[in-house]
Formats: structure tokens, sequence, C-alpha cells
């Protein structure tokens, strides 16, 4: 078998990373599209047609108008008298539109239509307008809510880019409303209140996760009904009945108690038409009824996905006049909504509206005014197509499509969607142009108006299902081949990883180690297993919400296999040696079984820490006792940790080979950092002021600054110094073997002398960021890490390196969730993100943010420098190459291959996954984490490796000089 | 020269047949008169005296020699394939051999103490796992105890030297060093802590140590080496080690993945601390008694053929 040479190695290890993060993008690009949003607030000039420059809009101190003066102001421009004066929206959850209109154009069911007979009289009478309204997946409530006021579809990022806050920032209709002076009134899902706060002058808000009750969450709506429907100071009233959601969750679509809901409803629809639309006080305004609802449900009541049954919600418009048209079979999208009301109640139209209005609900209506509203839904659409259009000339809505065929009508055009829907544009705004001109002659015919709508259809129509694909569409192209350069990189380190095992442990005689192998394999198989184990549970959202359990019982029990292993290999006779530990292999196995312990405990109160997850979150632990107990508590195990850190870092200094003024030195310079670190914790910490006082953004400051420099200048500095040290000691002997001695030893020190800079440098960082009820876990962290890498230094070959890089990855990820992260975004400590930072910078937080959340894997990652140089280095090695693909590719290779296998089976488990329930809510914040992870794989083999190779051709190269120079 | 003595004793042995894993017994047979370790190892009058003795013993041994019997007995092993368990030399017979119904029967009679407990719980006492889990599990612990204790100190391995009352009270030794082992690890592995659990845990590792200790203690005593060689190295040999080793692994391998369901947010009162792991816990134990039952037969059988 040939082995590698380094440089082919590096250049396959590289290629398989750069693979990853090629796939990995292309992936996340096509998972997540990235919907260019308009900021800011549709105002007047929205009845502007857009101008040909990209931002000519002036910005009019629009704030200091009163909300009546810009009403007026709307309706003088939009010169469209609005047909409406007050809306009642209905939000009933969860109903699928089959229940109402029936399917496929037959009408539903007879159990369903009798159980709502009044709207079914409604619809028969043709007093109401009903459409089944498409929703876009994911079909849960808050993103609908917003796809209905915003009229546009979201996509995931989204929840990234704002998950501080949960208010809708986009422009939306309830804050056109607002702005217009609205009084509205919101009864019903709590969400509402969430997405706008402050908006609502009165609101009874229910919540929505209590799925058993079906009676009560829509009784605390209905109680108000009454004298909300007899009083006229609001202008929109929402109401938004939870219960047949709750009764899908619990008995699916046909459960008993879906009846006597739907009959609920009806009494509700009857009570609010009686009340204010039939009888059309004067005093009371025009009001429309907008029954709708979020998204439809499955046979068995769950929702999430993009099937027909999920997708299927209901749009009912009763209004006081008779419509012509009766509709009931017509399928628009849930964004049309937006403009349609925006439109009805003469408001600009939210900015980043995908839908397009619907025509019927404004009959009857004047020609001129018809063609106004599709004029301006024109504007507005043209406005975001041209934001979001790819080339840089915006504004040119030039018409580069190739008519096809000038006979066949509006159809005709070829070309991308974009280049159709510009020239469509042009075609109605000039039969509209031409239309105006005829108007004022007055010899203006039917077929002009006709072909003039029909026009603006067209390019409605054309420029919405361009808008929504951008957002929903999942490039399958882009998947797959992401997915397949994911596999393909994962292949290639599982490869290598498995070439360089085979190099470093080849195989033994068999005869020999039947005993042996059997003995080494449980511990080896874990490993495997914990992967097995940890893949397989992905596929479960509940087991993804608690992922920490996984990774601590499966830590513990690899290291109380491991403990087995090593009384295993405590032969009979070593417990005489360990009562009276004198002799040097029951030493060796006692500090095994000590560090083993040390380990394993620390693991278990590192579990206690934090109650993580999402189901039992309640449960005391640690955290909440000592807050309970009180800052003193806190304060005292603030300062252990903090005095433990130190103490193991002066320690683990202390015990290196070369005793010299240079460690001093380090020391010293540890031990002040240690102490302003000190000092900043008491002084600071939990105080509540950290990241706006000066002084302590000042403090932190300092110590990132000193702590940057101590571990850049250590590391670079110290093959330098450590063989400078040697030169003067050894100079007179200077045969080749106590060279190449002396070589090993001025690496393996340089390799300790680093991994300890680093660690602690790293664990001093976070004892200043981390939340002060984390001080003690991070110093638990460290001890774990130790205790592993003098576990495995003192097992000699026992524990095969991968085995090792393998327990501290876990280590890591274990330690992870005990630092009270989780699965979901919430627990990302923002707050603590802006210590030392005096001004806003998404940059730096972001920085800091990432060494918060990923501060224990990060930490087993520099582990790695440590337990490098633990290993026994070959000195016969001649070739530097093949020594450093031996002790630094190995190791490097292992959390890659971990992660990858990881990351690829999360990636298609995500993507299998597409359609459940809880795809927004729980797999993809998961997957998010992943990407993260694997940034943060990358980042610390990056180092490690780097640092290695650095100190290690430095070291030779000096060695080198030394021998020509002693010679 | 005892050590010299007793390494050619055991090259002899080896030679007949025997592993390296009965050094002490070869030591126990080597005659007073020439060594200074000529007390017997499992002379229980002065238990700790002769064990630190045989322990001595062996290191000695090992210094010396344990690399060559280690291949020399791997060797044996595969021109043999499959060793012959059987002491034929006589005196203090290390290795027990029951025949399967015996083994049978004792598997038997500890089922039938299993669920008898069980139904005792449900139909004098009215209390079940998951909704009593500690005052059930401390029923089934104290019917259990009693049936394992009396039944395996009639196995016990030093049957000349110490009585039966000696091993039971051993076994009830072993209950409790058993049940500080296993509530230890289940804390480690995530059991919860707490006065509420205190009860729970206590009565779970205490019948844990039935299934795993007790047994042990009762037959073999503080013999280290016959308890690193069940426990540490699974590596039975002849029966009695079969009726130990495997329900005793099986128990705390069915324990350990009845943790499992434990996470999921399925909302089942058995889904709480420590009830899926006692189930998980009993069917392992009572798998592992099949199968010590069915490796019982198989190795008779083949030690059958072999003698033919």
């Amino acid at each position: 078998m040939a082995s590698l040479t380094c440089t082919k190695f590096t250049l396959l290890a590289a290629a398989a990373i750069l693979l990853q993060i090629t796939g990995l993008s292309l992936f996340v690009f096509g998972f997540f599209p990235i919907r260019p949003a308009l900021s800011g607030v549709s105002g007047p000039e929205s009845f502007q047609p857009p101008s040909a420059s990209c931002d000519s809009f002036k910005d009019k101190n629009l704030t200091a108008l009163h909300p009546d003066q810009l009403k007026s102001l709307y309706q003088e421009l939009s010169s469209i008298t609005p047909s409406y004066d007050r809306l009642i929206l209905m939000v009933i959850d969860g109903l699928p539109a089959e229940f109402v209109l029936g399917r496929d154009g037959q009408p539903p069911p007879i159990v369903l239509k009798d159980a709502m007979p009044y709207t079914q009289s409604l619809l028969a009478n043709r007093m109401a307008l009903g459409y089944h309204a498409k929703a876009a997946p994911p079909t849960v409530t808050l993103p609908r809510l917003k796809a209905m006021t915003t009229g546009s579809i979201g996509g995931f990022l989204d929840v990234l880019f704002n998950f501080n806050t949960q208010a809708l920032l986009e422009d939306n209709i309830i804050g056109q409303f607002f702005k217009i002076g609205w009084k509205m009134v919101m009864l019903g899902d709590e969400t509402w209140l969430k997405l706008f706060p402050g908006l609502f002058t009165r609101h009874d808000g229910v919540g929505s996760f209590f799925v058993k009750d079906t009676v009560q969450v829509d009784h605390n709506v209905s109680r108000h009904l009454s004298y909300e429907l007899y009083s006229s100071d609001w202008n929109l009233l929402i109401l938004h009945y939870l219960g047949l959601d709750h009764v899908g969750h619990l008995g699916g679509r046909s459960s008993i108690l879906m009846g006597p809901k739907l009959r609920e409803m009806d009494e509700v629809i009857k009570m609010i038409h009686l009340s204010t639309i039939h009888a059309q006080e004067s005093d009371h305004g025009r009001t429309l009824l907008v029954v709708v609802s979020d998204h439809g449900m499955q046979r068995n009541g769950n929702h999430g996905g993009s099937s027909y049954e999920e997708t299927d919600s209901l749009a009912l418009f009763i209004g006081p006049r008779n419509s012509h048209a009766s509709a009931t079979d017509d399928t628009i999208n849930q964004v049309d909504i937006a403009p349609t009301l925006a439109l009805l109640f003469g408001v600009p139209i939210p900015k980043n509206n995908a839908g397009y209005l619907i025509v019927d609900l404004f009959h009857p209506i004047e020609d001129h005014q018809l063609l106004r509203v599709l004029e301006l839904n024109s504007w507005q659409l043209l406005r975001l197509t041209q934001a979001q259009s790819t080339d840089s000339t915006c504004g040119s809505f030039s018409c580069r499509a190739v008519k096809k065929d000038y006979s066949s009508g509006h159809n005709g055009y070829e070309g991308s969607l974009e280049e159709i829907s510009s020239c469509l544009y042009l075609d109605a705004a000039a039969l509209h142009r031409s239309w105006k001109s005829k108007h004022v002659l007055r010899s203006v015919s039917n077929d002009d108006l006709m072909s003039t709508v029909l026009a603006y259809n067209e390019f409605l129509r054309t420029a919405s299902k361009q808008l929504s694909h951008r957002a929903t569409d999942k490039p399958i192209g882009l998947l797959a081949s992401g997915i397949m350069a994911m596999l393909l990189s994962c292949a290639m380190l599982l490869g290598l990883l498995f070439k360089l095992d085979k190099e470093i442990y080849p195989r033994r005689e068999p005869s020999l180690s039947d005993l042996q192998n059997y003995k080494f394999q449980l511990a080896e198989v874990l490993v495997v297993a914990v992967m097995v184990v940890i893949v397989l549970s992905m596929g479960s959202s509940s087991l993804v919400e608690e992922e920490q359990y996984l990774w601590h019982f499966m830590t513990s029990t690899f290291f109380l296999v491991l403990l087995r292993k090593t009384i295993q290999s405590a032969k009979g006779g070593d417990l005489s040696n360990l009562l009276n530990s004198s002799m040097g292999n029951g030493n060796r196995t006692c500090i095994q079984l000590c560090s083993i312990a040390v380990i394993v405990i620390s693991l278990r109160v590192l579990r206690g820490w934090h109650q993580g997850g999402v189901n039992w979150t309640h449960l005391p632990d640690i955290s909440k006792l000592l807050e309970m107990a009180g800052s003193t508590w806190i304060r005292s195990f603030q300062l252990l940790s903090v005095v433990l850190v130190i103490s193991l870092c002066l320690y683990a200094l202390s015990v290196l080979w070369s005793k010299s003024y240079v460690i001093i030195v380090i020391e010293l310079s540890y031990l002040c950092v240690g102490v302003l670190v000190l000092q900043y914790v008491i002084k600071y910490q939990g105080s509540g002021v950290e990241a706006s006082d000066n002084d302590a953004s000042l403090a932190a400051r300092l110590i990132y600054t000193f702590l940057v420099m101590l571990t850049t200048g250590t590391v670079i500095a110290s093959p330098w110094v450590l063989s400078f040290q040697n030169t003067h000691t050894n100079l007179q002997d200077s045969t080749s073997n106590v060279q190449s001695m002396d070589l090993l030893l001025v690496i393996k020190d340089c390799l300790y002398l680093s991994g300890t800079t680093y660690m602690f440098g790293w664990c001093l960082v976070q004892l200043l960021l981390q939340q002060p009820v984390n001080l003690m876990p991070i110093s638990l962290l460290l001890m774990q890490i130790l205790a592993t890498i003098y576990y495995a230094s003192h097992g000699g070959a026992d524990v095969k390196q991968w085995v090792e890089i393998s327990a501290l990855y876990y280590l890591g990820m274990a330690g992870h969730f005990s630092l009270g992260n989780t699965n979901t975004l919430a627990t990302i400590d923002v707050a603590r993100a802006f210590i030392g930072i005096s001004s806003h910078s998404t940059v730096l937080s972001g920085i800091i943010m990432f060494a918060i959340t990923y501060a224990s894997p990060m930490l087993a990652l520099l582990g790695m420098v440590m337990s490098i140089s633990m290993k026994d280095i070959n000195p016969r090695e001649a070739n530097i190459g093949q020594l450093l693909k031996m002790i630094l590719g190995f190791p490097c290779l292992v959390p890659l291959a971990l992660n990858s296998v990881l990351l690829v089976a999360y990636t298609i488990i995500l993507l299998l996954m597409r359609n459940h329930l809880f795809i927004w809510t729980v797999f993809s914040p998961k997957y998010i984490y992943v990407v993260v992870t694997t940034v943060c794989v990358l980042l610390g083999v990056l180092v490690v490796a780097s640092t290695v190779t650095y100190i290690i051709s430095a070291a030779v190269f000096l060695g080198r000089r030394q021998y020509k120079q002693g010679s | 020269m005892a050590t010299g003595n007793s390494i050619s004793r055991l090259l002899i042995n080896l030679v007949t047949g025997k592993t390296s894993n009965r050094v002490h017994s070869i030591l126990d047979s080597t005659s007073p008169s020439d060594s200074p370790f000529s007390i017997p190892l499992s002379h229980l009058q002065l238990p700790k005296i002769s064990f630190t003795f045989a322990i001595s013993h062996i290191s000695i041994l090992e210094k010396g020699s344990l690399a060559n019997i280690d291949k020399l007995s791997a060797e044996m092993k595969n021109k043999k394939k499959g060793h012959n368990i059987k002491d034929t030399t006589g005196g203090d017979a290390v290795v027990q051999n029951l025949s399967p119904s015996k083994v049978l029967l004792s598997h038997l009679i500890c089922g039938i103490g299993l669920a008898s407990s069980f139904w005792l719980a449900t139909n004098v006492y009215s209390i079940n796992l998951i909704d009593n889990p500690a005052s059930t599990l401390r029923l089934i612990w104290l019917i259990e105890v009693p049936v394992v204790i009396l039944l395996y100190s009639l196995f016990r391995k030093d049957m000349n030297q110490s009585s039966y009352l000696k091993a039971v009270a051993r076994g009830l030794l072993g209950l409790l060093v058993g049940a500080v082992f296993h509530a230890l690890g289940a804390i480690l592995l995530g059991a919860p802590v707490g006065t509420q659990y205190f009860l729970r845990t206590l009565n779970w590792s205490l019948l844990m140590s039935t299934f795993t200790f007790v047994p042990a203690a009762s037959v073999y005593g503080s013999s280290w080496v016959d308890w690193h060689r069940i426990f540490a190295h699974a590596k039975p040999i002849g029966s009695i080690d079969y009726m130990i080793c495997l329900p005793a692994h099986g128990a705390v391998i069915g324990g350990w993945f009845g943790a499992w369901p434990m996470p999921l947010d399925w909302e089942r009162t058995w889904q709480e601390w420590p009830i899926c792991v006692t189930y998980g816990a009993i069917i392992g134990y009572l798998v592992g008694m099949f199968a010590s039952f069915c490796c019982v037969v198989f190795h008779v059988s083949s030690q059958h053929v072999k003698g033919d």
C-alpha cells in the first residue's frame, strides 16, 4: 500500500474542505432563499408611477402629518373613493376552504354544509364572495399572518435577521391603517399582539399553545363580541378564533367536535352580519366582513407543510352589496388579500406585497377607478420587481423579450419571466394611456376597457408569479449539487481518515491480538455508535429539541466504558498496586481512574447546570438554584471558577519540561490577565451595567487586547525562545541522536506551551463573556478536557488517537448544551454580545456572539494542540512532511470527518423533512446551528493546523541551523 | 523456590489444558511445605490475608512470565479450538459445572421470584410500577433478594472453606455495595438527583444490585480475579460463571437501553425515572438468563463431543 505524501494529503484534505464549503453554501442558498425585502413603508409616493431612476423618492416629512390629513392626502392622490369604512377581519385558525366552498367545483359534504347554514345561504344569495386562498408553506400561523398583512411571502432567514424581536417590521396593512388614524381592536390569538405591539386600542389575547382547550379559547373571543359590535369607535376589528385548529389537532378533520365548532363559527358570522352589515346603521359606516383562515389542515389535523389540504385556506368577503359575480370556486393567493384590502380602504399597498388585487370585490366601480386600482397595484409590483431584479439597470423597463407571435395576443412573449413582465407592463401602460386619451375625447369603447383590464391582469399575474416563485421555489439542481458536493467531501474525509489510520496502526498479527482487539473495540465501537445515534435522532423533532440528553448520555457511557477498559487493563495483581500505589503500572492506572472520575463527575454536574431543551425547562437545575439562592452564591462560584482556571493554567505551565525565565514571564502575564479578569468579574459582572458602562467596556477591551497579544506572541515566539535556550545548554554534545531528541523535546514543549496558551486564553475570554452563572461550567469544561488529554497521555497506545480526539469533540458538544444552549434560536445570548464594544458593530458583536455560543466546542478543538503535544513523535521520521501528516493531519481529520458526517446527514434529513409540521420551528433552527458548528470546526482546525505547522517548521529550521553552526 | 515451582506446575497444567485464568487454583494446590505462600486462597477464616497473599503471588508471577503464559495459552486455544474447562485434577474444584437442568431450575426460581413479586404487587398490595415506583421496586427486591441469595449461596465457589451462612452474609454485603455502585452509575448517566427521587433511586439500585452484585458476591466472595473476569472482561468459564455473568450484563445493558425513551415528549408516566429503566433491566435480565441457559446447554454438549 503506497502511503500518501504530505503534499498529496494536504491537497486532498483542502479539496474536501473546499468542496464541503461550496456544497454547504449551494444548499443554504437553495433552501433558504434570500428575498431582498424593501425596507420602509409605502407612503404617498406609491400613488405616483415608479420613475426611471432608482431612488427618486423624495423623503417628504410625512410624520408631521396628522393621520386624518394623511388619510385625505391618500384619497386625493389615489382619486379613489374607499368602498368601505370599517373592516372586521375574522380569522378562523386552520379552517380549510373545502369545508365552506367545496372542492373541484363540488359543493362541500352535506354534513359540513348543514353545519354552517348561514354562511352557505350568504354564498347562495351572492351576498358573500368566497375564494380558495392558496397559502404558501410553512403553513403555520405566524408566517401566514405575516403574509396576509404584508402581502409578501416570507423566507426563513427573515427569522434570523430579526430574531431579536417578534414585532413585524415590514410594511403591512395594519401599520398603514394605524397611520391613517384607525382605531383597532384585537380579540383572539396573542400572536397578533406580538406582531403588532401597541397598535391596538383594545385587545384580549389568548395563548395558542394549550391545544387541549377547544371551548374556552373561543369563548374568550366571543364574550367581547356583543359589546364591540355595538360600539362604534373602532375601524378594524380582528377576531382570531383558535378553537377549530385545536379541534383539528385533537381529532383530525372528521372529529366529532368539528360540526359544533363550525356551527359556532357560523353563529358568529351570522351575528356580525345581522348586527353590523345587514343593519348598516349610518353612524357605523359601511362595514366589510372578511372571514379568512390562515391555513388548512391535513386529514389528521396537522399542518405546516405544502399539501393541498394544508394550503387550502379560506377567504370569504361579506359586504353589504350583492355582488354580481359568484366566485365560489376561484383560487387566489393568500397574499392577494393585502393589496385588495389596502385598495378597498384607500391606503398604500405594502411595499413588499407580491399579491394582486381581487377585481371582483371592487364591483360596482367606475371604469377609470377600476383602471386606477389596477394601475396602483401594477406600480407597486413593478417597484418590487425592479428592486429585486438582478441587473443594475433599474428603472429602464425596456422590452427585451421577443414577441413571438403578434396575432396571438398578450401571451406571446418569450424570454425570462422578468423580461416578459416588463413587456407586459409596457403594453398595459400604453393601453391605459390610449384609454385615457380616448376617455377625454369620449370615444372610448367597452372593448378598450376590457383589453386594458386584461393587459393589467396579465402583467399583475405574471409579476406576482415571478415574485412568489422567487420566494418559495427550491431549485432542485442547486440543492442536489450541494448535497452531492457535501457527500463527496464527507467520503473523501472518511477515506483519508481510514487510510491514515491504517498507516499509523498497521494490523497486528491476528493470532496474538485476538484478545487485545476485543478489549479495545468497545470504546471504538461506541465512538461510531454515538455518531449513528445522533444521526438517527435527528429525524425526530422531539429528540432534536432534547438533543442535550443524547450527547450527555452517550458521552457519559463512552467514558464509563473507558473506565471499564481501564479496570480491564489493570490485571488482577494491580489491585494491590492500587492499594499501595508505589509501582509504576498501578500508579498509571490510578491516574487514569482519577481522570475518568473527574470527567464523569463534571459531566454530570454540567448536565445538571442548565435544564436545557424545550419540554423540561421548568424542572429545577443548578443555575436556577443558584439564582434563587442569591447573588452571594453566584459570586462565590464565579470567584471560585476564576481562581480555578488561573491555578490550572499556572499548574499546566509549571509542568513544562524546560524551565526558564520565559516560562516564568508567561506565567506572570497569565496571572496578570487572570487578576484583571477577576477584578472585572468582581466589579462589573452581574451588575447589569456591563454592556453600557464605559469603564467596564474599557476594561473588557484591555483584557481582549492583552490576551490576543499574549497568545499570538507566545505562539509565534515559542520555537525561537525555546530553541535558543537549548543552544546554550546543549551546545557541547551535538551528536545527531541527541540533536534529534533535543529537537523533539523543543517541538513538544512548544506545542504544549501553545496549546496551554490557546486553551487558557479562550477560557479567560469566556470567563469575561459568559453570564455569571456559566463561569463554573467553563472551568469544569476546562478540567474535563485537561483530564481527557491527561488520561490519553497516560494510556499509552491503549487509546487510539482518533478515539481521544472524538472524545474531545463529544465533550465539546455535550458542553455546548451544558452552557445553556439549545437548538432554538431563543437561547442565543444577544445582550452579552456587546461587552467591550463601544459602538454598535454587527461584525464585532457577531464574533462575540459566536464566541459565547460556541465556547465549548471551540475549547475542545483548541485542546487538540495540547493533545498533539502529548503524543510520541517518532524522531527517526526524517521527512518533515511525513511527520506533519502523522502527528497533525490525522488528529485534524477526526473532527472534520465527524462534523461532515453530521452535516451531510442533517442536510439530507432537512430536505426529507421539508414538509414537516416543525420544519420552520425545529428543524431549520437546528440546521443553522449545524452550519455554524461546521464553521466552528473549520476555524478550530485551521487554528490548530496552522499553529502546529508553524511550530514544527520553525523548530526544524532552527534545529538545522544550530546543527550547521555546531558542526 | 516457590515461584519457580508454581510456574513449572503452571506450565504443566497449561499443557494439560488449563488456562492462565486459574492461576490461583494452582497456587492453592501447591504443597504447604515448600512455599511461604501456602495459605490457601480461600481460607475464609483469614480472607483478607489470603487474598493479599494470593494477589502478591500472582503479581510476582506476572512480572516474570505472564507474557509467556499468555502466549502459550493463546496457542493452546488455537490448537484446541475451544477450551476444556473441566477440572479433573480434583482438590478444590474451582470450576463447578452444573448440569443444564440445574441451571434451568435456578433461573426458573429467580424468574418465578420476580413474577411472584409482580403478582403480589398487583393483586395483594394493588400497587404497580408506574403509579408507585418506589414501593413496587421495594417489594420486588425484598422478594427477589432472599431468593437470589439463598439460591446462589448453594453454588458458592469455595464450598469447603466457607459455610452457607457466610455466603449468605457475603450476598447481603454485596447487595449494599452493589446498590451504591449502581446508584452512582445511574446518577452519572443522568438520573435525577433530589429528595423526591431518593427513594426511587435507592430501591432501583437495590434491585439492580440483586441482579448483578448479589449472586457474584454469594458465589465468589471477595475474589478479585473472579470479579475481574466476570465483570471487566466478561469472560465466563463454566456454567456458574455464565449464570452470573450473562444475566448481570443483560440487566445493565437492558437498563441502559431502557433509558432511551425518557427524553421523548410522549408525556407518558412510564417515561419517568426509573420506570422504563427498570422494565429494560428486567427484560435484559430475563434475556440474559435465557442466554446463559442456552450457553450452558451448548457448552455441555460441546464438551460431550470433545470427550468422545
